[in-house]
């Protein structure tokens, strides 16, 4: 087993290593410094290295330093051999005569062992095309030089900029084409919605004609018809309405009509529109008794679309029990809520039940019926009215909506 | 691998063979994010079942399909912008090869999470050399054979290339004969 050196033998060692005299022969200090230039102390230039000497075949050695280079920094106006030497910490850069591209970025040293100076640099370069224009490669570098290292760095973050703003442009351009394809879609529903009504019209008023036999009498199973087709014709109308709405909104072309609405008033009518389902289903209907004098400013067609949405809702979803339509005043809202007793949704639906033509479950739409149009119009008509509308819900435990209008759309009288 | 490798298969099975086959491509490997990032790094495995699917789609051995893709990196990477790379790499096929590895050692300081290969050149002679290729990725020799026919084309120079000997018997790397200029055999 070897044994471990002592201090005084580590020493020893330092002092035999500190009084060799280490030296590179030629060819290994031109393939570390293939840039270098020895300085006589007459200002004589009497070597070079390599790829100096490829790149500037009219240096002749020796010649003097100051017909073929120029320092351009530190800026001095007399350079003498003492003064290049007194600094070897400066960065001195040494441009070639007569300018050009080449510029050598390095520190000057005193050679020992002689009355001369090492300039030790390599080419200053701002990008990898000016190597190219240098006529310079990877092979006239020495490995320890980091500028190349540092060059594909900044090349490859070059690349990563123009990919990431390419990506950026693509981006901006999918958004617009989409942008416009929306706004496309949405103007071909409004204007279609808009054309399918008029003849609907018509198939409306001639199927209440044929139903109430104003034109004379017909035989009742032809009556029966003509009300299945008014029925039907009523449904397609206030679907084809709900798509108005939406198109609207979506183009911001509905515009609320505001003024004074009373609150209990609206309750009462929008209640009063469900009553008759309610019964159908043996089911209780309350509405919380509110004061006579609380006014909204609103517009009056939304409020009653959204009430009688949300009613709606509740009375179709519920098969035992009740709704219930509850007025709150909190500090900087009116809330509105109509709780039911219904199947209730799952909670991850929610959301869900806000966007056009969704609903809860393939199962509902199919059990239920429905555009899944309803609730996402409320939504953007309470917005329009700087308001909002929230779900809670437990799955067989029922389900409430909440209006909430701020308190600013109460009138002064009422607040 | 980096997406600019994924990019470059994309770009050469469009340029060469249109969009319907790259979707048909992409649909095969189940790669459904075709809009690859240069700089960000991807499994290995997307681009490797690229190569597969497109040897499947293309009815082409997957080692053609590499080669194809090896000699049209070399176009590819100049144009995506390591152009004054390539260039800095050398002006000749044999300075190039020579500073293959320096020129990834480089770019794997730049890009710290790449595992790039690995080349040494030898024996060389006015008219042939020997490539030695490292990589801790598999089966990818007929990817060098493709690059240097690639570089042939660049510097304008007659190359053909031949796998020597494969990696195995406890040497990690496979050996290529390179012979170029007049040295080069026409490939039949």
């Amino acid at each position: 087993m070897a044994k471990a050196p002592s201090p005084a033998d580590r020493e020893s060692g330092t002092k035999q290593a500190a009084s060799r005299d280490y030296r590179f022969d030629t060819g290994t200090f031109d393939r570390l410094f293939p840039f270098h230039l020895v300085i006589e102390r007459d200002l004589r230039l009497t070597r070079s290295g390599p790829v100096v000497r490829r790149l500037l075949p009219e240096l002749v050695l020796p010649t003097p330093l100051f017909d073929h280079f120029a320092i351009r920094r530190p800026q001095v106006t007399h350079a003498d051999f003492d003064a290049l030497a007194a600094e070897p910490g400066q960065i001195y850069l040494i441009a070639a005569l007569p300018p050009s591209e080449l510029m050598l970025k390095g520190q000057i040293v005193p050679l020992e062992g002689s009355d001369a100076l090492a300039f030790l640099g390599s080419p200053w370069i701002t990008g990898l095309e000016q190597l190219g224009r240098l006529g310079l490669t990877a092979s006239d570098f020495a490995a320890h030089d980091s500028i190349t290292d540092l060059l594909v760095l900044i090349q490859a973050q070059n690349t990563a900029l123009d990919d990431a703003s390419k990506l950026a442009r693509q981006l901006g351009e999918a958004r617009d084409a989409a942008l416009t394809a929306s706004r496309a879609k949405t103007e071909f529903l409004a204007r279609m919605s808009h054309e399918l009504r008029t003849p609907l019209n018509a198939i409306l008023g001639f199927s209440e004609a044929l139903h109430g036999a104003i034109f004379g009498p017909i035989a009742d199973h032809y009556r029966a018809y003509a009300q299945d087709i008014h029925k039907s014709g009523q449904l397609l109308l206030d679907l084809i309405n709900d798509l108005l709405d939406v198109s609207r909104i979506e183009i911001g072309q509905y515009e609320i009509n505001e003024s004074p609405v009373a609150l209990r008033a609206l309750l009462e009518d929008c209640s009063q529109l469900v009553v008759p389902e309610i019964r159908r289903k043996g089911l209780s209907l309350s509405v919380e008794p509110v004061a006579e004098d609380i006014i909204l400013s609103a517009d009056l067609r939304a409020m009653q679309q959204i009430l009688v949405n949300l009613l709606s809702n509740a009375v179709k979803f519920t098969h035992a029990g009740g709704v219930r339509v509850g007025v709150t005043h909190e500090p900087d809202w009116l809330v509105i809520s109509v709780a039911d007793t219904g199947i209730g949704i799952e909670a991850s639906a929610i959301d869900t039940l806000f966007e056009p033509f969704r609903q809860a479950s393939r199962d509902i739409s199919r059990n239920y019926g429905g555009s899944g149009l309803g609730l996402s119009i409320c939504r953007r008509l309470a917005e329009l009215h700087g308001g909002t509308i929230r779900l809670e819900s437990q799955p067989g435990s029922g389900t409430t909506a909440t209006l909430r209008l701020p308190a600013s759309r109460l009138l002064a009288a009422a607040r | 691998m980096y997406g600019l490798i994924n990019k470059a298969v994309r770009d050469l099975v469009l340029s060469k063979f249109g969009e319907a086959k790259w979707e048909e491509i992409c649909r095969k490997a189940a790669v459904t994010e075709t809009d690859f990032v240069s700089m960000e790094k991807y499994p290995d495995e997307t681009t490797y079942r690229l190569v597969g699917a497109a040897s499947e789609v293309l009815n082409t051995p997957a080692e053609d399909v590499l080669e194809l893709f090896g000699e049209y990196w070399t176009v590819y990477s100049a144009e995506a912008g390591f152009g004054h790379m390539l260039e800095f790499a050398g002006n000749n096929l044999v300075d190039f090869l020579r500073n293959l590895d320096n020129m990834h050692t480089r770019i794997a300081l730049t890009f710290p999470k790449l595992d790039p290969p690995s080349f040494r050149v030898s024996d060389v002679t006015d008219h042939s050399l020997k490539l030695h290729y490292h990589s801790n990725r598999p089966g990818l020799a007929p990817l060098v054979i493709g690059m240097v026919k690639g570089l042939g084309k660049r510097f304008n120079t007659p190359v053909s290339t031949r796998l020597e000997r494969p990696r195995g018997d406890g040497r990690d790397y496979d050996e290529f004969l390179v012979l170029y200029g007049e040295g080069a055999q026409p490939r039949g």
